[in-house]
C-alpha cells in the first residue's frame, strides 16, 4: 500500500467517523447563556456546533486534498555517465592517485581506470542528469579538469561543439578531455 | 607614419583582447582551508567549479575582473586581475 493511498484511507475513514458523529449528533449547549452554541464558518455561514462530526469532515476533506495535490512518486531511473580524460601533451599522469567528483554528490564517487570513468546512479524518474548534477570534476596535485554538464547539454542542444557525444533518456556519453595542468609558484 | 604605426597599434589591441588562461586557487583566509568545490562566476557568468585543491584555470581577456565564489554557503567577492601569468595565483577569501 503506497503512501498516497494510506492517505486517501484515512480520508476516507474521517469522513465515515464524521457521518457518524452526524447521525449520533449532540447539540452542545453553553452554560452561560443556556443556547446552543454556534459557530461561524466562511462561506457556510452560522452553524450550531456540532464538534466531532466537523472536525472529522474538516480532517478528511484536509487529507483527501493533501493526497490529491501531491505529485505522484514515479519511483527512480538508473543513469550512466562515461567519459575519459586525457593527460596534458608529453605528461603521463596516475590517474587512481585522484579523485573524481560529482557535484553536488548526487552520484557516488569513482576510480578512474587509464582516465576513463562510468558513474552510475540513480535519479527520479521525469528528471535528467543536468537537473540533478552540475559538474564532473576530477582532481590531482598538479592536474585537474571538469565537465559542466549544464553547458554541454545546452551547446549539444543547440548543435554547438560540446564536450557531450552521445545523449540517451538515461546515459550520457562525454568525449575525452585534457586536463590542465598546474604549476606551484 | 601614422600610417605605418596603425596595424602595430590594431595587433596590440587585438593581442591584449585574446583570453589567457590564468590558474588560480582560492583559500578560506581564517582558516587557510582549500575553497573546494566552489562555483565562480565573474559578472553573474558561471565560470566553473574549483577542483579538491580550489583551483581553477580562468580563461578571459587581460584585464581586472569582479568574481564572486560561492563556498560553504557564503559568497564571497573579489576582485581578480587575468594577466596570462602561467604561475598559480593564491586568493584568499576573507569574511
Amino acid at each position: 500500500m503506497t503512501e498516497t493511498e494510506i492517505i486517501y484511507a484515512l480520508s476516507g475513514l474521517c469522513f465515515v467517523l464524521g457521518f457518524i458523529a452526524l447521525l449520533l449528533q449532540k447539540t452542545y449547549v453553553d452554560s452561560q447563556t443556556n443556547q446552543p452554541t454556534e459557530i461561524e464558518l466562511p462561506l457556510v455561514g452560522k452553524l450550531k456546533s456540532n464538534f466531532p462530526a466537523l472536525i472529522f469532515v474538516v480532517v478528511g476533506t484536509f487529507l483527501a486534498y493533501a493526497a490529491w495535490s501531491k505529485p505522484p512518486d514515479q519511483g527512480d531511473e538508473e543513469w550512466t555517465i562515461t567519459g575519459s580524460f586525457l593527460p596534458p601533451k608529453g605528461e603521463t599522469v596516475n590517474w587512481q592517485e585522484g579523485t573524481l567528483a560529482i557535484l553536488p554528490k548526487t552520484f557516488d564517487s569513482v576510480e578512474l581506470q587509464d582516465g576513463r570513468f562510468e558513474i552510475q546512479g540513480s535519479i527520479p524518474k521525469g528528471k535528467k542528469f543536468e537537473d540533478v548534477v552540475t559538474a564532473i570534476i576530477y582532481s590531482k596535485d598538479n592536474v585537474s579538469a571538469q565537465i559542466n554538464v549544464g553547458d554541454e547539454y545546452k551547446k549539444f542542444v543547440a548543435g554547438e561543439q560540446s564536450l557531450l557525444k552521445s545523449c540517451d533518456d538515461n546515459s550520457r556519453e562525454y568525449s575525452p578531455e585534457t586536463v590542465d595542468s598546474f604549476q606551484q609558484r | 607614419m601614422v600610417r605605418r604605426a596603425l596595424p602595430l597599434i590594431l595587433l596590440t589591441v587585438a593581442l591584449s583582447q585574446i583570453c589567457t588562461a590564468d590558474p588560480v586557487q582560492f583559500v578560506d583566509a581564517q582558516t587557510g582551508a582549500y575553497a573546494s568545490y566552489s562555483r565562480v562566476e565573474i559578472d553573474d557568468r558561471l565560470i566553473g567549479y574549483t577542483d579538491m585543491y580550489g583551483r581553477i584555470k580562468i580563461s578571459m581577456p587581460k584585464g581586472d575582473y569582479p568574481c564572486s565564489v560561492k563556498f560553504f554557503g557564503h559568497t564571497f567577492q573579489v576582485r581578480l586581475s587575468i594577466t596570462g601569468d602561467a604561475n598559480l595565483k593564491r586568493i584568499e577569501l576573507s569574511r
